[in-house]
């Protein structure tokens, strides 16, 4: 028997890093005809979609803001196609309409940044952990952050994803007729556990996964 | 013009406060706008009231001294080189609310108005924590009485004047 | 044999015809222009490597011209239109066999209208799936509770320690490549554990690669025809690599 320990948390860009790790450097013909075989199996496991050769980017300050805005949109569609299996289609369709929306031109402030990838992948771990059926409306932080909010009438959450799977929240819940407001910092994994006392349901159901 | 006094040897100008009463009004762009999930926008996010990195206060402008006129209020702003579109909100926040959340959060925020040439309603919002975001959230929610979307404005000052 | 799974553990399906000779770029420009209305996300392809020149004890940077990579707006679609090489790509959610090999064969059809007849050297069926396994509290799962393609280690630290310790890998990578008896078919397969885009879950590789290199067909019904069957053996051999616990995966 033979178990496999869940690595140390880091993050990847949903599969990209293919774990081929280089031995101590040899001198000898086998041990370079082995490092040649890593090689080839390390460039064997980038995929097409993920091929890395040469790539223009429009990271560039030469791009205008539109092609920069259509290259985020891109990227975090590609993103989101790595875990578009646990994602219902009109979930998944709601999400890029939501996606077009905040990344277009005509209402893009000059000021603030692109969604910051790191940011996107603790968004899409947060939503495949909590699976809310109903989708949240969508922000972004002036430094790039993207954020979930949910309203149920005076009922507000509003998650700000950070990267590193945390996340900055801000709630506010009505009670038994009582207002109650909480904030804090907490981890992906945490989350359903420091927002169950404040019944998370109201905002989280119906609607589709 | 307004009188200036000697303060620690540097001239300052003593710029007077918003009477409590009256509204301060925040730009928040499509971005900081809080929607629902089919983009209905529902007012603002608190992030709307964050002050970015190096900025000392919120910038904002008092509605009753255009008297309300929001479409020389979106001119002003405009011309101070902000970009507001059709989905850019207005957020009019009442200043003695605005007071308020501060003072329950401990800050003292200070609400004064320094007029500009581009934009002499320009109201600066003074001693806004960086990192207090439950406070943030209190303005958004308590302090903000309603949001106006830029295009909804224009499209009917331009229906006006048909 | 195919079994239909509501979620399928794919990440990414490739269809790819290597050819024997470049292409002009001047025909790939023009099989790219009139791609463009499908994939307007347009990507240059060239590839980087480092040239020694020994008689001037120096080394260069050689960059060589590949090809494009066009993208359709939602990013599930890809076309790459290499210098030797077809192929056309499809990320999740997977729509099912006729739907992708549809298209790649309406793609094949649009640039062989433009480039023409150049031999086909290769014709190969990737499917790069992802299995995603929720992991217990003490962090670790069998890999051959999923997989039968798996590393068999020995007891390292039973015989250096004579403590009865279990081997544990942090993680894993292997690469298999085996001639098939079908169709003169090769079989590569890499498997690996790769951190999860879930949380509490640890995901596990299964990257199938079935080709054909050897006596490879010309003409357009006889390559199609052949991709079908290479389907089919991959599919096969999918579902003899996994075990049933991952077979329950997705079927939730």
């Amino acid at each position: 028997m033979t178990s496999l320990a869940t690595p140390p948390r880091k993050i990847t860009a949903f599969g990209l890093e293919m774990p081929v790790l280089l031995p101590s450097r040899g001198a000898g013909a086998l041990a370079e005809e082995m490092s040649d075989r890593l090689k080839q199996v390390q460039k064997h496991m980038i995929t097409p979609a993920y091929s890395v050769t040469k790539r223009q980017t429009s990271k560039s300050i030469n791009f205008s803001i539109e092609e920069r805005l259509f290259d985020s949109r891109a990227s975090l569609k590609v993103m989101t196609a790595a875990v578009a299996m646990h994602l219902k289609r009109p979930w998944r369709d709601g999400l890029f309409r939501q996606l077009d929306s905040l990344l277009a031109p005509e209402s893009w402030d000059k000021d603030d940044k692109l969604v910051d990838v790191a940011s996107y992948y603790t968004f899409l771990r947060m939503i495949l952990y909590v699976q809310p059926a109903r989708r949240p409306g969508l922000g972004l932080s002036y430094n790039g952050n993207l954020i979930a909010a949910w309203t149920v009438d005076v009922n507000r959450l509003t998650v700000e994803c950070l990267p590193k799977d945390q996340l900055r929240w801000v709630l506010s819940r009505s009670i038994d007729d009582n207002l109650e407001r909480v904030a804090g910092v907490t981890f992906i994994h945490r989350l359903p556990d420091v927002l169950a006392p404040y019944h998370p349901e109201i905002w989280f159901t119906n609607g589709e996964v | 013009m307004h009188p200036i006094t000697q303060k620690f040897g540097l001239l300052m100008a003593k710029y007077d406060p918003i009477p409590l009463a009256d509204h301060i009004i925040r730009a928040v762009s499509w971005t900081r706008l809080r929607k629902d999930e089919n983009e209905n926008v529902l007012g603002c996010l608190w992030q709307a009231f964050e002050l970015r990195d190096g900025e000392r206060y919120l910038s904002t402008t008092w509605r009753e001294h255009f008297n309300s006129d929001l479409v020389q209020i979106i001119a002003a702003m405009r011309r101070c080189g902000m970009k507001l579109t059709s989905k850019s909100g207005l957020a009019h926040a009442n200043v003695g609310k605005v007071v308020e959340c501060g003072n329950r959060f401990g800050a003292k925020l200070r609400v004064l108005h320094q007029p500009m040439p581009e934009n002499t309603g320009y109201v600066a919002v003074q001693n806004l924590p960086h990192e207090d975001h439950e406070l943030l959230e209190m303005l958004a929610v308590d302090a903000v009485v309603e949001t106006v979307m830029v295009g909804t404005i224009e499209s009917t000052n331009s229906t006006s004047a048909q | 044999m195919s079994i239909n799974y509501p979620r399928p553990p794919i990440t990414e399906a490739v269809i790819e015809i290597r050819l024997d000779q470049p292409v002009p770029k001047v025909s790939l420009d023009k099989v790219r222009a009139r791609a463009l209305k499908k994939y307007p996300l347009s990507d240059e392809l060239s590839s980087v490597g480092v040239l020694f020149e020994p008689e001037k004890a120096a080394a260069r940077v050689k960059q060589e011209w590949i090809g494009y990579k066009l993208t359709n707006v939602d990013s599930t679609d890809i076309l790459m239109l290499q210098s030797q090489a077809f192929s056309t790509s499809r990320l999740a959610p997977y729509p099912g066999w006729e739907s992708f090999c549809g298209n790649a064969r309406q793609e094949w059809n649009e640039w062989k209208r433009e480039v023409g007849y150049i031999k086909v050297i290769r014709i190969g069926v990737r499917y790069i799936n992802r299995l995603d396994i929720p992991v217990e509290n003490d962090g670790f799962i069998r890999v051959e509770d999923y997989l039968k393609l798996y590393v068999q280690l020995p007891n390292f630290e039973t015989a250096m320690t004579g403590l009865p310790i279990a081997p544990k890998m942090a993680d894993f990578t292997t690469q298999v490549h085996m001639h098939l008896s079908n169709d003169q078919c090769e079989l590569t397969i890499n498997s690996s554990s790769i951190p999860s885009p879930l949380v509490k879950h640890l995901s596990l590789v299964l990257d199938i690669d079935v080709s054909r290199q050897r006596e490879v067909p010309q003409h357009d019904e006889e390559i199609w025809a052949l991709i079908d069957r290479i389907r089919d053996y991959k599919n096969h051999i999918f579902e003899e690599s996994i075990t049933e616990a991952a077979r329950e995966i997705f079927l939730k």
